[in-house]
């Protein structure tokens, strides 16, 4: 029997979507991102949709250029830390690309605003901080009555600037006595509104390693590691 | 005539006629090492501070306490004398309020401190500096003029050092 070529074996993000470890991630996604969009089609009223989320578990430099196509893309970033004892970490964040903002800020101001993102006013600044705010506290609801766990939302940050310029900040967050290369684990969902005017929200699950394994103890049982 | 960009944790070179830039520097920072008479450079784009007990050794620009010490050596193998070699930093900004709560410095002012410190411990001097508030910076060294350029996300020109 002769081996395949190279090209048809495959990749890692292939692996990647058969890992226990990371269906656990997605499902757990789905239902915290499902909250969201529901939070998000009633504050807009409107049909919302969201994707499936997409799992990446990445080396941070390449970070960035998953999150966006260009770092210095200009994005809203509404982040949220959430704790529980013991050093355990699970951060939101949520990315809004510019056209998405206008929409957004169009609908829930009533008047189209198509200043540049730089330079919105307090008054919308406020509008996408709370929207994300929202959005991202019934995702970690969701996740804790999922997972019977208590963590526990700081109050939420808002950054509007390049991508790049906030990823790199995030995603070290937790990681920094990681051993070895630090790897961040990216749990990406899109919410989009069906409504002609699409708006897209990005959001990302965070965990650090002891979030990581408080999840899988408790969705697997204390022995989940020899299931792996 | 060429422009080089630095990703996180690279470090690039370039002689007379070249740009070097690091593109959306957030608590990152950009440090150029530079021979102003013999136009040569390097800029190496930081993400840490250092390294922790388990790190292994990482691409040559990912530490601030390795960063200036490489970047030296990487300026002098391209013909820029050790004596004629100065600095200039920017980036180590505070992008997130809620990631500085507690007793933790923020990642952008510690990246800060231990670039300084590194330079004075190589008794580089640092001639200019455009460090930590809370916005991103995409910067542009220019080889024969010396000029750092600092540019906001939207392109418009913050400051030139």
């Amino acid at each position: 029997m002769s081996n395949p070529p190279n090209d048809l074996l495959p990749d890692d993000d292939f692996y990647a979507a058969f890992n226990p470890k990371f269906e656990a991630l997605q499902e757990l996604s789905n239902i915290g991102v499902g909250h969201a969009a529901t939070a998000l089609s009633q504050l807009l009223n409107r049909k919302v949709d969201m994707s499936i989320p997409r799992v990446n578990f990445v080396p941070i430099e390449q970070a960035p250029t998953i999150l966006a196509t260009h770092e210095e893309e200009i994005t809203v970033g509404v982040f949220v830390r959430t704790l529980e004892e013991s050093g355990s970490q699970l951060n939101l964040l949520m990315i809004i690309d510019e056209e998405s903002t206008h929409t957004l800020l169009g609908i829930l101001r009533r008047n189209e605003d198509t200043t540049n993102l730089l330079d919105l006013d307090e008054i919308s600044r406020s509008i996408l901080k709370e929207t994300g705010n929202i959005l991202l506290l019934h995702t970690i609801t969701a996740i804790n009555s999922f997972t019977e766990s208590h963590w526990f939302p700081n109050s939420p940050d808002i950054v509007i600037d390049m991508i790049g310029s906030m990823a790199d900040e995030v995603l070290l967050n937790g990681h920094e006595d990681d051993e070895g290369e630090i790897k961040v684990l990216l749990v990406e969902c899109d919410v989009f509104t069906d409504d002609g005017k699409k708006v897209k929200g990005n959001i990302l699950l965070l965990p650090n390693k002891v979030a990581m394994d408080t999840l899988m103890n408790r969705l697997y049982g204390e022995n989940w590691q020899e299931m792996m | 005539m060429a422009l080089f960009t630095a990703k996180i944790g690279e470090i690039v070179v370039g002689k007379k006629g070249d740009q070097l830039q690091a593109l959306a520097l957030g608590s990152c920072i950009g440090l150029v090492v530079y021979d102003p008479k013999l136009k040569v450079a390097a800029l190496a784009h930081i993400l840490l501070p250092e390294k922790n007990k388990f790190s292994k050794p990482g691409p040559p620009g990912k530490y601030g306490t390795e960063a200036t010490g490489e970047s030296i050596k990487t300026v002098v193998s391209r013909g820029g004398l050790r004596e004629n070699l100065v600095a200039k930093i920017a980036g180590g900004a505070k992008m997130f309020e809620s990631l500085t709560s507690g007793s933790n410095m923020d990642i952008g002012s510690r990246n800060v401190a231990s670039v300084t410190k590194s330079l004075g411990e190589h008794g580089i001097k640092i001639l200019a500096r455009d460090v930590g508030e809370n916005q991103g910076r995409t910067i542009i060294f220019d080889i024969n003029s010396s000029l750092l350029r600092i540019k906001k996300g939207n392109g418009t020109i913050l400051k030139t050092l």
